[in-house]
């Protein structure tokens, strides 16, 4: 049996395919659902993490195919440029409001992890490797090198941040009366980077250019106060 | 055909140029790469039309897929929460929770003063 299950997996196409075939049921889920809390990506991502703890597929197995998918990865952050592109007049107008939001969430994001977390009794290194958890990726995980966290943990919370998004925006644009699409877009962008972006892009071409903004500047900003952060902290 | 071909070839470049400009300043390729884009869109030196209705868009309305392998490969490190995540579950909480609700908060403020300062002109 794990002979067979070896050979299946062991190939480039097991994980292409399972991704593709993951993606597609959670869209599809999502579509006859209509629930918020059914969203493509979370589907997606908790049916390929049973399938491999459960049938204990070894992970280099599934990112034989999936690591030619993680390559494309730069390439849909490029791609950002054109929805900013399009909507170029309100980012004109609206760039001092954009840029005094962003500032606002980055500082609440690193002042309120750092508070938090002594509350809680959190030991500095892992405090550390979450205060790069609002940003994309690749500059998260270039970070938490530089300030000395753990990159594992840094991973997980940069996927917990893009899900706690996309799940929890709606109470809370309700609760904090959120209602400006341009308002709605910078909030989810600096909190859920690009996995709450391509939510933002859904609810529209507005909400999502400036949610994939908020990427590239509250990046450049956290990158920006990092100096800092090592200042206080080593 | 020529249109896809094209559209793909300039991403190629693009890609390319932002690894580039990564040996020379620390800084992630793919957000060099896309601000050299929205730059060379600006200028003219790129059409819009160039990257539109075919693949770019195809991949903007499936921008999270791209974002399952690393997303899963966090299975590996859930190791590391042993203990303690519970606390870090509500300390992600709390604060997204608060970074969410200030960041638009404070963008509705300032476009409410950019909005009566208009008036004000008008």
């Amino acid at each position: 049996m794990h002979n067979v299950l070896h050979l299946l997996t062991n190939n480039v196409f097991f994980g292409v395919m399972i991704t593709l075939a993951a993606y597609a049921a959670g869209k599809m889920i999502y579509k006859k659902t209509g629930l918020p809390i059914m969203n493509p990506f979370l589907i997606a991502m908790l049916a390929l993490m049973a399938l491999i703890l459960i049938l204990q597929i070894p992970l280099e197995n599934y990112m034989k195919g999936a690591g030619s998918l993680e390559m494309m990865l730069p390439v849909s952050i490029i791609l950002l440029a054109l929805p900013l592109y399009r909507q170029r007049g309100r980012l004109k107008s609206h760039r001092l409001a954009i840029l005094a939001g962003i500032t606002a969430g980055v500082a609440t994001c690193l002042i309120s992890t750092i508070i938090l977390c002594k509350l809680f009794g959190i030991d500095e290194a892992l405090l550390l490797s979450l205060l790069p958890r609002s940003i994309t990726t690749p500059l998260g995980l270039l970070m938490v090198e530089n300030i000395g966290g753990i990159g594992g943990i840094t991973m997980i919370a940069i996927v917990f941040n893009g899900v706690s998004g996309v799940l929890f925006y709606a109470p809370v644009y309700a609760l904090f009366r959120i209602h400006h699409p341009v308002a709605k877009g910078i909030a989810m962008g600096t909190t859920s980077h690009a996995i709450g972006t391509a939510k933002a892009l859904e609810m529209g071409e507005l909400i999502g250019a400036m949610s994939g903004l908020a990427i590239v500047v509250a990046g450049l900003i956290t990158v920006a106060a990092y100096p800092l952060i090592n200042l206080i902290f080593n | 055909m020529i249109k896809l071909i094209r559209e793909i070839t300039l991403i190629a470049l693009l890609l390319g140029a932002g690894i580039l400009i990564g040996k020379i300043i620390p800084f992630p390729s793919s957000l060099s790469s896309m601000i050299l884009l929205l730059v060379l869109l600006l200028t003219g030196v790129l059409k819009e039309d160039y990257f539109s209705g075919g693949i770019s868009d195809l991949i903007l309305k499936n921008l999270a897929f791209f974002f399952l392998p690393p997303a899963v490969k966090v299975i590996e490190s859930l190791g590391l929460l042993e203990g303690v995540w519970v606390k870090l579950v509500l300390i992600m909480l709390i604060s997204n929770f608060l970074v969410m609700g200030v960041t638009g908060v404070v963008v509705q403020l300032f476009l409410k003063a950019e909005h009566e300062e208009e008036a004000d002109n008008a």
